[in-house]
């Protein structure tokens, strides 16, 4: 092989790496913080390995406006940035209205949708049964990085105010 | 039988002197010190990625994210440049077994960015861009384990690629079957043309050859469970349209396409592998172009021709060692059929009867192939193994 093709064969699994990052990275700095209640996710196997699988909570779902509740329909969640450590005020709305005058809007399916938060290995099971005894009271919460495309992140992750090692600094 | 005792088994037959066995066992195991050493080679650098993996599951919270990826991306570096060196100055086993780190360090790598900034993207996404960027790095290497490692990575990527390609493709249709029929059935006959290419036969025949044989291999596996359709009842709205002229197209470009791509193969072997493709397609179109019952022997019996097909193909090719896998698979089919056909004792008596008469006919036809297989390869059998 000529030294330019291995030169490109060695650089382009880094230049994947470092793209990773930049892609990472460019998000986080397009997006503003949201705080939700965390639920459980169905199977209620909470720890998959190395990971915790939640879903978002709203419960229940404000109606700011009537929408069409399918999977084309027009509604969205329309989210209202609240004083640091509360929960932001999520209403549903039309997809219309949540992009012109909400702080950030969200699809709906987010709410069924589960996400993920990786945790380190030794305390996984110890964070897990936290996590299950928090959610029904309520004290399980996730900071979500949205953009104004509709994309969400989770950054953080709160069990009764106390923070989850793992969170993503901005 | 191990070659020493093969050895001493054809001097006390009188066959070969002292003096040829001794030159036989040297010529034989410096043949074999590369491959060893190769293999070991590159076992032991897929184990210490596999080891990094795990290390970045384990996601030790001692250290900061910003830091990990640091030392993740300088450790990256110091190995793009000791590859690239290695490769430059062709140094073998110590190129393989650093192409081998790298490989593997890169999954970890993606792995970790996605730890790190708790993304939570499919697995696939990035099972993609690793196969992706990472083919022109394994192509670096020669050795058929790296190839193998390499082979096995793609078709895990395919694997848990195509669903999300259905869905990409036909977003929010659920199980569309025309779809999926049409890519799964194209699925390993892609890779065939793929792996025939001219600059990976000419520079790369091991990576050549093990991309053939997988390909080949997931056409045996995908067509055997294309089978099962006749263990399912199809109903009018279920039948396959469209993709049954899609899946004529590539299986008559395959088709047309093997004098090509196998222009060496011997005529009946290339027969066989243009039988095989049509088989497949025939049985799709009488399983799913036409609404009826499940037919369950049908499928079993379909599923043991489908072997028998590749079997012959295999003896064909000279291929002793798949033959007999291939028949200790049909015997095996034949023997499930047994436990398929229990019911009534009327039902039962006839399979019984019929699976007793297949297994005695496999019997007898894989010994008297093998026999004749045996005579007509001689001493130079490919493939490996015994013929018996």
């Amino acid at each position: 092989m000529s030294r330019r093709a291995t030169l490109v064969a060695v650089a382009l699994p880094l230049l994947a790496i470092v793209l990773g990052i930049v892609r990472a990275e460019r998000f986080l700095g397009r997006t503003h913080d949201f705080v939700f209640e965390v639920g459980g996710y169905d199977p209620r196997d909470l720890l998959r390995g190395h990971y915790l699988q939640f879903t978002l909570r709203v419960e229940p779902l404000p109606q700011r406006e009537a929408c069409i509740d399918d999977p084309q329909g027009t509604c969205c969640l329309c989210l209202t940035r609240a004083q640091p450590g509360q929960v932001s005020q999520i209403e549903r709305a039309t997809c219309a209205t949540a992009r012109t005058e909400c702080d950030a809007s969200l699809p709906l399916g987010v709410l069924a949708q589960p996400y993920r938060y990786y945790v380190p290995e030794e305390s996984a099971k110890e964070l897990q049964n936290r996590l299950l005894d928090a959610m029904p009271r309520s004290g399980a919460r996730a900071v979500v990085a949205v953009d104004s495309r509709g994309e969400a992140r989770v950054r953080e992750l709160w069990i009764d105010g106390v923070p989850v090692p793992g969170a993503v600094p901005r | 039988m191990s070659l020493d005792r093969k050895l001493a088994r054809w001097e006390s037959a009188g066959l070969i002197d002292g003096a040829t066995r001794a030159r036989i066992r040297a010529f034989e195991q410096a043949e074999r010190a590369p491959i060893a050493l190769y293999a070991l080679g590159v076992l032991g650098a897929g184990t210490l990625a596999l080891g990094v993996v795990s290390v970045i599951a384990a996601n030790w919270d001692g250290i900061p994210g910003t830091v990990k990826l640091t030392i993740d991306l300088l450790i990256g570096l110091g190995l793009a440049v000791a590859t690239y060196f290695a490769v430059r100055r062709d140094a073998g086993w110590l190129a393989e077994v650093l192409i081998t780190v790298f490989y593997g360090f890169t999954l970890a790598s993606l792995a970790l960015v996605g730890q790190v900034y708790q993304l939570t993207a499919p697995a696939y996404q990035a099972l993609l861009v690793w196969t992706a960027t990472t083919l022109p790095l394994v192509l670096l290497g020669r050795s058929q384990a790296l190839a193998a490692l390499a082979v096995a990575g793609i078709a895990i990527t395919h694997a848990l690629s195509v669903w999300p390609l259905i869905e990409f493709l036909n977003p929010g249709g659920g199980a569309n079957r025309d779809l999926s029929a049409a890519i799964l059935f194209a699925s390993p006959l892609v890779y065939l043309p793929l792996a025939r290419i001219p600059w990976l036969l000419r520079n790369r025949p091991a990576f050549s050859r093990t991309l053939s044989v997988a390909a080949w291999a997931a056409v045996l596996l995908l067509g055997f469970t294309l089978q099962f359709v006749w263990y399912e009842d199809v109903e009018s709205d279920q039948v396959l349209r469209w993709s049954l002229g899609a899946t004529a197209a590539v299986a008559a470009a395959i088709v047309l396409a093997l004098p090509r791509l196998y222009p060496d193969m011997p005529p009946r072997a290339r027969h066989g592998l243009a039988a095989i493709v049509v088989f497949a397609w025939l049985t799709l179109l009488a399983g799913a172009a036409i609404p009826r019952s499940s037919i369950h022997v049908v499928g079993a019996v379909l599923q043991v021709v489908w072997l028998g097909l590749f079997a012959w193909t295999s003896i064909q090719l000279g291929q002793v060692r798949a033959f007999n896998v291939l028949t200790a698979l049909i015997a095996l089919r034949v023997l499930a059929i047994y436990f398929e056909v229990f019911g009534s004792l009327l039902s039962t008596g006839v399979g019984l009867i019929t699976g007793g008469a297949l297994t005695l006919a496999v019997g007898w036809l894989w010994q008297r192939k093998t026999a004749a297989l045996a005579a007509r390869l001689g001493p130079a059998a490919t493939g490996g193994g015994h013929v018996a």
